[in-house]
C-alpha cells in the first residue's frame, strides 16, 4: 500500500532521511498542540487570566518576599544596647535606613514600638518601583535597652 | 515534522511560562516558610529565660548552666552553649582605679579576661548610671572567672596571704558550693569595701546559643536584673539581644 506524504523540503529531507509525515504523525503534531493549549489557557486562567497580570504577579510577589525579608533583617540585627538611649540609636538607625533604602525599597516612614511582653520592634512603611502600594513590615529588634522595657 | 517542531518550541515556552510563576511562587513560600522558622526558634529562648528565672533566687550558680542545658535540650534543641559573658573585665563600667591598676592593665593589654556585658556597680563605681544599670549584683562570678582575673582583682584589694586566694582558687575549681558573704570572709575583705563588691557567686549576663531546625544558630543574652537598686538578689533574668544565623 502507498503511503501518502505530505511536502518537506528539500534539506529538511536530507537531513531527515525522511519525505515528509505520516498522518500519524500529524495526529500527533495536533494532539501536542492541543494539550500545550490547554496547558497555557490553565497557566493564564490559573494566575489571574492574562499573561500582564502573570508577569506583574511574578515580579510583585518575589520583588516583595525579597524587600520584606531584607528589612526584616536589617531590623533583627539592630541591637540597641542594655545599657544606652533607645531612642537616640534608634533615630541613627531610621536616617540610616531612610537614606539608603533597603534592597531597592524606599523608606518612608519608620517609627520605634514597644510591645506588650517589653521586646521593642520596628515598624516601616515603604515602597517598590513598579509598586504603587505602601507596603509595611513590623518585626522585632535583635537588643534593647533595659531601662526601656518598662515603659 | 515540522508541526511537531512548532507544537515543541510552543511546550517549551509554556514550560518557562510554569517555571517562572512555580520558582516565583516556590521562592515566596521559602521566604514566608524561613520567617517562620526564625520565629519558632528565636520562641526558644523563652525556655531558657523561664530556665534562668528558676535559678535566679540560688545563692550561687553552680549549676545554672547545667540546668539550662537541660531545658534546652528538652526543648528540642542541640549543641547548646551557656556561658557567663560578664565576668571579666568591662572597661565601660568597671572603676577607673581597678582599670589603671597595673595587674588590670596588664591582662588589658593582652586582651585577656575582657567581657563584653556587665552591670555598674553601685559601690564600686556607678558613673551616673541609675538602677537598673548600676546595681549591687557583684561584678564577678568568681566560679566562671579566669584565676589570672581573680589574682589580679585579690592583688589589687590588697589581699596578701597566698594561700587564701589559693585556696580561694581551689574551692572554685572543685565547685565547692560558697556564696559572696563566704568569699568575703575567705579572703578578710569588709563587705562594705569596694573590692567587695567585685566578687560574687551570681552570673549578671548569661549567653545562651544553641543549633535548632538543623539550619539555625540562635543566640540570646540575658541580664539578671536585681530586686531594688540597693540589693544584689536577683528578682528575675531579662532577655536584652537575641539573634539567629542561617548555617550554610
Amino acid at each position: 500500500m502507498k503511503t501518502t506524504r505530505f511536502g518537506l523540503s528539500g534539506s529538511m529531507k536530507t537531513l531527515l532521511n525522511d519525505d515528509g509525515f505520516t498522518f500519524v504523525e500529524t495526529l500527533l503534531a495536533v494532539a501536542i498542540s492541543l494539550v500545550v493549549s490547554v496547558a497555557v489557557c490553565l497557566a493564564y486562567s490559573a494566575f489571574w487570566g492574562n499573561s500582564k497580570n502573570l508577569f506583574k504577579g511574578c515580579y510583585k510577589a518575589n520583588a516583595l518576599a525579597k524587600s520584606d525579608m531584607a528589612i526584616r533583617r536589617r531590623i533583627r540585627e539592630f541591637v540597641v544596647p542594655y545599657w544606652s538611649n533607645g531612642e537616640m540609636e534608634f533615630a541613627e538607625f531610621r536616617d540610616s535606613l531612610m537614606e539608603c533604602g533597603v534592597e531597592g525599597a524606599t523608606i518612608l516612614s519608620c517609627s520605634l514600638k514597644i510591645y506588650g511582653d517589653g521586646w521593642a520592634g520596628v515598624r516601616c512603611l515603604y515602597t517598590l518601583p513598579g509598586i504603587d502600594e505602601t507596603l509595611c513590615v513590623e518585626e522585632r529588634v535583635g537588643g534593647f535597652p533595659v531601662l526601656e522595657e518598662r515603659r | 515534522m515540522k508541526a511537531v517542531f512548532v507544537a515543541l518550541a510552543v511546550a517549551l515556552a509554556a514550560y518557562g511560562v510554569f517555571l517562572s510563576v512555580a520558582s516565583s511562587r516556590s521562592f515566596c513560600s521559602r521566604v514566608r516558610a524561613e520567617e517562620e522558622a526564625v520565629r519558632k526558634v528565636l520562641g526558644v529562648l523563652e525556655e531558657a529565660k523561664r530556665t534562668l528565672d528558676m535559678c535566679a533566687s540560688m545563692d550561687c550558680d553552680l549549676d545554672t548552666v547545667e540546668t539550662v542545658t537541660a531545658a534546652l535540650f528538652a526543648a528540642g534543641v542541640e549543641d547548646i552553649v551557656v556561658e557567663d559573658v560578664s565576668s571579666g573585665i568591662n572597661e565601660m563600667f568597671w572603676p577607673e582605679k581597678v582599670l589603671d591598676s597595673p595587674r588590670i592593665a596588664g591582662l588589658l593589654e593582652k586582651d585577656e579576661c575582657v567581657a563584653e556585658y556587665g552591670w555598674a556597680n553601685s559601690i564600686a563605681d556607678f558613673r551616673g548610671r541609675e538602677y537598673p544599670i548600676a546595681n549591687r549584683i557583684p561584678l564577678l562570678n568568681v566560679y566562671e572567672a579566669e584565676s589570672d582575673l581573680t589574682r589580679a582583682l585579690c592583688s589589687v584589694a590588697q589581699v596578701k596571704d597566698e594561700s587564701k586566694i589559693e585556696l580561694l582558687l581551689k574551692k572554685m575549681e572543685g565547685r565547692e558550693r560558697m556564696d559572696a558573704k563566704e568569699i568575703l570572709k575567705l579572703l578578710s575583705l569588709k563587705e562594705a569595701s569596694m573590692l567587695a563588691s567585685f566578687f560574687g557567686t551570681k552570673t549578671a549576663f548569661w549567653r545562651v546559643s544553641f543549633k535548632a531546625l538543623g539550619r539555625y544558630r540562635v543566640y540570646g543574652v540575658f541580664a539578671a536584673i536585681p530586686e531594688n537598686p540597693e540589693s544584689a538578689v536577683v528578682r528575675e533574668y531579662r532577655l536584652v539581644e537575641r539573634r539567629a544565623d542561617v548555617l550554610r
